[in-house]
């Protein structure tokens, strides 16, 4: 292993470490924001959006499809209203709810869990398709697996994939993950 | 028969068939829990 490349490794495995243990919260004070229940903007929000649908729903007749359609839209509309207001969102002074995004543990629902989802699920399309292009290449002709895609071996990639953080780290560990430099062509400079 | 299933397995189909299907799941997600703003604690 050149030193580059332990330079390199360590590099890459500080910046990883730093994104997952430094969960210190920012400690903000949301001086600014109330919750969103107790915001009287919110509120006003909620009744001037059910007066618009009972507006039109003025120009039908009750036993209109429009009708039906305009009911039903009402009562989502409270009950987002009721269901946003009932969780722990804040509201600003114009009666929006405001997604907390510092990392505190109070407000992880908002942005943290969703975001380790969509890192989880977004890592795992990346690694079964790393996978089946790796398969692919160790076949005869390569190339027309990637266009004609081999759908059993594909499908069992792809339900094997949810385990895809520990065996990145695995390959990482293990040098599989990261290709050696020298093996990487580069246009004359 | 198995020139079909080797064009149903051709790239573009695939994709085609395999994003029809993510998208339906994503709507009925969106019809049966509509507006999520966030993450549902239960």
């Amino acid at each position: 292993m050149s030193i580059f490349l332990k330079v390199k490794t360590f590099f890459c495995l500080s910046l990883f470490s730093l994104a997952i243990f430094n969960t210190q919260p920012a400690l903000a004070d949301f001086t600014s924001l109330t919750p969103c229940k107790d915001s009287s903007a919110f509120q006003k929000r909620l009744n001037s959006s059910v007066k618009k649908l009972e507006n039109r729903l003025k120009l039908y007749t009750p036993e209109s499809k429009e009708a039906t359609f305009l009911n039903k839209e009402i009562a989502a509309t409270k009950a987002r209203f009721e269901r946003y207001g009932n969780s722990n969102l804040l509201c600003g002074k114009e009666g929006l709810p405001r997604i907390i995004a510092t990392g505190q543990w109070d407000h992880a629902n908002e942005f943290v869990i969703p975001g380790i989802l969509f890192i989880y699920i977004t890592g795992w399309i990346g690694w079964v398709g790393r996978k089946y292009l790796r398969y692919a290449s160790t076949t005869e002709n390569s190339f027309e697996n990637e266009i004609i895609i081999n759908v059993p071996i594909a499908l069992s990639i792809m339900n094997s994939g949810f385990l895809w953080p520990v065996e990145a780290w695995k390959e990482f560990t293990t040098g599989d993950l990261l290709e050696l430099d020298e093996n990487v062509t580069n246009s004359p400079r | 028969m198995n020139d079909f299933l080797k064009y149903l397995s051709t790239a573009p189909v695939l994709i085609a068939a395999w994003l029809s299907l993510t998208s339906s799941f994503i709507m009925f997600i969106n019809f049966v829990y509509p507006d999520p703003l966030i993450f549902p604690s239960f």
